[in-house]
């Protein structure tokens, strides 16, 4: 997934400052369109109707979390196969293994860094292009 | 010979002399019958013929009287016829008167013809007669006249009264007579009385003495029967002794070892024993009728041929006793012997002579062996060393028994060779003594080793012509033929060989054998003695320092409590010397001297002792003002017999065991009290897993019983849940003292958590004998623990959260993203970007540390090369450093690859860089080496910065410690990062350090084993 190239990504995240913050910083940063949820059940609703090229989703969300977010989407045929970044503010490495584990793209850890963020989800996305092959 | 000819002598006299003894028994007897006999009989004639004559007299005189009375009586018959006639004239009177003038003469006759009738009595009775005839003449007459019818004349005369008158006369002579007779008979009767009586009591008298001797006689007779009887016993008793005496004779002559030769008077043998005959090498027959100069002809002593020649026996008649021949059999075999000869007398004649020889060769020998014997115990007895003893042994039995050489050997220590000990030879041996200095005979090997392996003497007729002889070659040289080996023995065990060595081929000889045999086991009991000694002294010298150098006070008292001995220990209490209590009253001793109650129960306890009973009591001694604490005995000692002949009495200061015992009471009190009142499990285990002890806390911790498990720790293991039981099971065998976590199963409850530590218990001696352990519950702590973990967890997000904003506002300002600054506020944004950076580090450090001191990180261990990792860390710094404008370089490099966690050591690495690119000053250079020391390999941060403080040094890998808060701001550290570096090295196993001086820069290093210790790889 490159910066330069349109695609749509889904933003989950219950914190308006940090969504704001995040969607300015792809957005500005990337020819990506940048749709917002503020929780699991907004994105799954979303994510229904549009079905993004990426989403990008907060772990620790009230109402329906990251995680179980994450396993709906793998239920959905339609949605099963979209990439899906972690965002979490934990940054204990089993964690992050675990939702490697579970089936996700990629983690990246808060706080971020706005002007890099757009490198690293291209990274995680190179890294993960040279995994699958 | 002289008592069987005796003997046989005796009972010929015997024999002899029984007929003759017996006919003449009879005779005597006879003959005194006889005599008795005779005597009665006379005696008896005589009383009778006398009794009859008596009787005869008696009766003529009754006869006479008769004759008397029919004279008066015919005398009145005739007068009485006469006077009939006269009157009647009848003629039938005349035939009265007729008949009794007729018969009266007769009657007269009878009278006169009567025997021993006296000459007195004779002419008085003839004067009757004359006077009757006057009478019947005068009645004739009256008759006459009658008839012729003149009547008147007859009567006349009858009236005359002539007749009247005659008759008168006739009766009173008659009367006379018989009044005479009458006198007569009377004397005969009394006398006849008189005789009867006496003759009765001498018949009586003549019938006992008779009588007696009849008795007499018949007890002499029988006596002589038995002594006849017991002649005759006798003589067969002698008959047997005779023949037992030959018989004893024919076995004595046979058995005796001496030879026996009897010689008769022309010097020839007559008889030779079965002994003789040996002795001389000769059967019976080749000796009978010889010599002895026949058969000796090469025999030397001038005195037995002088006395064999029988003149000096004839001459002297006396024996020759230990004539000491050395003779020469037909074989010609040596014989020594020993000689008596003595003569044979019979009724003092000279018969022959008696020669008895007693073979000396053993003798000899014997005298010979003692004499070694007696050399050998002398030598023994000089308590020289045991290999000069031997030395001169063998020399002393070479020199006697004529071998040339000797030699010793005995069993080494371990049993498996005998080695030479001694070695003794005559010249010409000295190299084969030499040779056999240098053996080591094995088992079987050698005349030694056969000798060994038999445990018999052998004897070597030829021992160089043996097969399997070592030192043949010296053997021979030496000119050593016949051998000798004979086996000693100390307490029933070999012990040795003695050798002897002959320069001649000898024949196997028994006498010699058993000679040697004999020095030999002299020589064994020697060594028993002298090896008995030597224990003995050893134990003596032992009882001794037993009894001296035992803490434990010992004596000997006698049974009435008299000492006889104390030990060093006893004395150095009382403070006293043996002299001065030897002989003392133990109970009065030094002792006990504080205490008279004392001394009263020390006196009791040797009375108790003295009736053989133990005795034992705690007492009290005051030494230096202490109390001492005493275990006090007394024993009997009792002899074979059971009878007490000495008291031990035996003290053992306890005092330090009382003290003990009160420590230990108190230690155990303070024990329990922290068993049970510290909220743990205290525990202890043998080795086979069974528990010995389990502190009370167990039951309220687990709500199990510790009786069920102190008797089947299997209970245990059922409150453990399942997955973690494996654990538990380890920690039963785990040394390390490692934590051990596991969970109880309590599905009531909440999950409890359980510490448990355990550690081995070593004996005294360091063997490793059992387990022990603490458990405690942790459940709470785990529980904190959690809460910990999730409010750092919780803070973090929390924190993170406004920090995100925060740091991405300031981000997206910085970045121009949101619209131009001024250059002075972009400073301050740039500064709040910096500062939150840091705070978000600050915040992982403390969740790194937390996680890590939680034992929750997990270390991806893999094979690395030091080098690479310190170029890796050098790398990541190169920006750093050129901008702090200091050197990075690499100095000594590692290539060994050892195991680690890359990214956490490369943390660690970038750690200790960066801290000292912070801390040193402009163009300083920092060198990072790798280096291998021994099991580790090292890593070192090396800088010139300013140093540290020794006092700051301790400090340094605490959390939050940089050493200096304005320090800390101006380098933009969180104040972790040494702890985190020294928590992960920790968990690799390593260690990390630092060395420093102020003034001369630091050096930070760690090292990690090359290998990974197993604990540390989850």
């Amino acid at each position: 997934m490159i910066i330069t190239e349109d695609r749509t990504v889904l933003l989950v995240e219950d914190d308006d400052h940090i969504r704001l913050i995040v969607k300015i910083s792809l957005s500005k940063l990337t020819k990506w369109k940048i749709i917002e949820a503020r929780d699991g059940f907004q994105c799954l609703e979303v994510a229904a109707k549009i079905v993004p090229d990426l989403i990008l989703m907060d772990v620790m969300m009230p109402g329906m979390d990251g995680v179980t977010t994450f396993s709906s989407l793998k239920k959905n045929e339609n949605l099963k196969n979209i990439p899906v970044i972690f965002m979490t503010a934990k940054v204990q490495q089993e964690e992050i293994d675990d939702y490697i584990k579970l089936g996700a793209c990629g983690v990246i850890t808060k706080p971020i860094d706005p002007m890099t963020l757009p490198q690293s989800i291209a990274a995680i996305f190179a890294a993960k292009t040279v995994v699958d092959g | 010979m002289d008592k069987a000819q005796e003997l046989s002598g005796r009972l010929k006299a015997l024999t002899a002399r029984a007929p003759q003894f017996a006919a003449r028994s009879v005779v005597v007897a006879l003959s005194f019958m006889l005599l008795i006999f005779v005597s009665f009989s006379l005696f008896t004639f005589n009383q009778q013929s006398t009794m009859i004559s008596y009787r005869t007299a008696l009766l003529q005189s009754y006869h006479r009287v008769g004759h008397l009375e029919s004279v008066i009586s015919l005398l009145r018959e005739a007068e009485a016829g006469q006077r009939g006639y006269l009157l009647s004239h009848e003629e039938r009177y005349l035939d009265n008167f007729e008949k009794a003038t007729r018969e009266l003469p007769a009657v007269f006759e009878k009278l006169l013809s009567s025997p021993q009738l006296k000459q007195l009595d004779r002419s008085a009775l003839q004067k009757v007669q004359k006077l009757c005839v006057d009478k019947v003449e005068e009645l004739r007459q009256t008759v006459e006249l009658e008839r012729s019818g003149n009547q008147p004349s007859a009567h006349q005369v009858f009236k005359s009264g002539v007749g009247r008158a005659t008759m008168q006369q006739i009766s009173s002579s008659i009367g006379a007579l018989t009044a005479q007779e009458t006198a007569k008979r009377a004397t005969l009767e009394k006398y006849l009385h008189d005789f009867t009586e006496r003759s009765t009591t001498a018949t009586v008298v003549v019938l006992i003495v008779a009588a007696l001797a009849l008795f007499g006689f018949a007890g002499i007779v029988v006596r002589l029967f038995v002594a006849n009887l017991e002649n005759t016993k006798r003589s067969l008793a002698f008959a047997l002794e005779i023949r037992d005496a030959r018989d004893r004779l024919d076995t004595v002559l046979k058995s005796m070892d001496e030879g026996l030769l009897l010689f008769d008077t022309s010097s020839s043998v007559t008889f030779a024993n079965q002994s003789a005959e040996e002795l001389f090498g000769r059967k019976n027959e080749e000796l009978i009728g010889k010599t002895f100069h026949q058969l000796f002809a090469g025999t030397t002593s001038r005195e037995l041929i002088e006395y064999l020649s029988l003149a000096s026996v004839f001459e002297k008649q006396n024996s020759l006793r230990h004539l000491e021949l050395q003779l020469v059999r037909d074989d010609q075999k040596p014989l020594s012997v020993s000689a008596t000869a003595s003569p044979l007398l019979h009724n003092n004649i000279i018969t022959g002579a008696v020669l008895t020889f007693f073979d000396t060769t053993a003798k000899v020998e014997s005298e010979k062996r003692l004499h070694a014997q007696f050399e050998i115990t002398k030598i023994l007895a000089k308590q020289i060393p045991i290999e000069n003893a031997a030395r001169k042994i063998i020399e002393l039995i070479c020199e006697q028994f004529d071998w040339s050489a000797g030699a010793a050997f005995v069993l080494e220590d371990q049993k498996t060779f005998l080695r030479p000990f001694a070695f003794a030879g005559s010249a010409g041996t000295e190299e084969f003594g030499k040779a056999i200095s240098g053996l080591q005979v094995e088992l079987g090997q050698c005349l030694a080793g056969k000798v060994w392996e038999a445990e018999q003497p052998i004897w070597e007729v030829d021992l160089c012509a043996t097969e399997n002889f070592t030192l043949k070659e010296e053997g021979l040289r030496a000119g050593i033929h016949a051998a000798i080996g004979v086996p000693f023995f100390s307490r029933q065990e070999f012990y040795g060989v003695l050798l002897f060595y002959s320069q001649e081929v000898r024949e196997r000889d028994q006498s010699r054998l058993l000679m040697l045999s004999a020095i030999c086991s002299q020589l064994g009991q020697y060594l028993e003695v002298n090896d008995a000694r030597q224990m003995l002294i050893a134990n003596e010298r032992k009882f001794r320092a037993i009894f001296d150098k035992q803490f434990e006070l010992i004596g000997l008292l006698s049974v009435e409590g008299k000492i006889l001995d104390a030990n060093s220990a006893a004395l150095r209490m009382a403070g006293t010397t043996r002299d001065q209590v030897e002989g003392q009253d133990f109970w009065l001793g030094p002792w006990w001297a504080h205490s008279e109650a004392v001394q009263q129960r020390v006196k009791e306890s040797i009375a108790k002792a003295a009736q053989g009973e133990f005795d034992r009591f705690e007492t009290e001694h005051l030494h230096d003002d202490q109390v001492v604490y005493i275990d006090f005995s007394m024993q009997p000692l009792l002899d074979d017999d059971g009878k007490v002949v000495m008291l031990i009495p035996e003290g053992r200061d306890i005092t330090s065991l009382k003290q003990a015992q009160e420590k230990l009471a108190e230690s155990e009190a303070m024990f329990r009290r922290l068993t049970e009142n510290v909220k743990a499990i205290f525990w202890i285990a043998n080795l086979d897993g069974k528990i010995l002890y389990l502190s009370p806390a167990y039951e309220s911790i687990t709500a199990g019983s510790i009786a069920d498990v102190l008797a089947n720790a299997d209970l245990f293991f059922q409150t453990v849940q399942d997955a973690d039981r494996a654990i538990v099971r380890g920690l039963l065998k785990d040394q390390s003292g490692d934590e051990v976590q596991f969970r109880l199963a309590r599905p009531e409850q909440d999950e409890a958590w359980i510490s448990a530590r355990s550690f081995p218990i070593y004996d005294t001696g360091g063997q490793f004998i059992q387990m022990c352990g603490v458990a405690e519950d942790i459940s709470e702590r785990k529980r904190a623990e959690k809460r910990v973990s999730e409010f750092y967890s919780t803070v973090s997000h929390e924190l993170r959260s406004p920090l995100t904003s925060i740091r991405g506002s300031l981000g997206l300002i910085e970045g121009g993203l949101v619209g131009e600054v001024s250059e002075e506020a972009s400073t301050f944004i740039t500064i709040a970007r910096v500062e939150s950076d840091r705070l978000i580090r600050m915040i992982n450090s403390i969740l790194d540390l937390d996680k890590i001191e939680a034992g929750k990180l997990e270390l991806k261990m893999q094979e690395i090369v030091p080098e690479e990792l310190v170029g890796t860390a050098l790398d990541n710094l190169q920006g750093m450093a050129i901008e702090a404008n200091v050197t990075l370089k690499k100095g000594i490099n590692c290539d060994d690859p050892i195991r680690l966690d890359r990214d956490r050591i490369t943390q660690v690495l970038t750690n200790l860089i960066s801290n000292s690119i912070k801390f040193s000053p402009k163009s300083s250079v920092i060198t990072a080496n790798s280096e291998r020391t021994g099991e580790h390999v090292r890593f070192s941060i090396q800088d010139q910065g300013a140093g540290i403080s020794a006092k700051d040094l301790p400090k340094l890998f605490g959390k939050f410690k940089q050493l200096d808060s304005s320090d800390s701001r101006s380098q933009g550290g969180t104040g972790l990062g040494l702890a985190i570096s020294k928590a992960l090295v920790e968990q690799h196993g390593g260690t990390i350090g630092v060395q420093s001086e102020p003034g001369k820069g630091s050096t930070f290093w760690f090292e990690l084993p090359l290998k990974d210790a197993p604990e540390n790889v989850n």
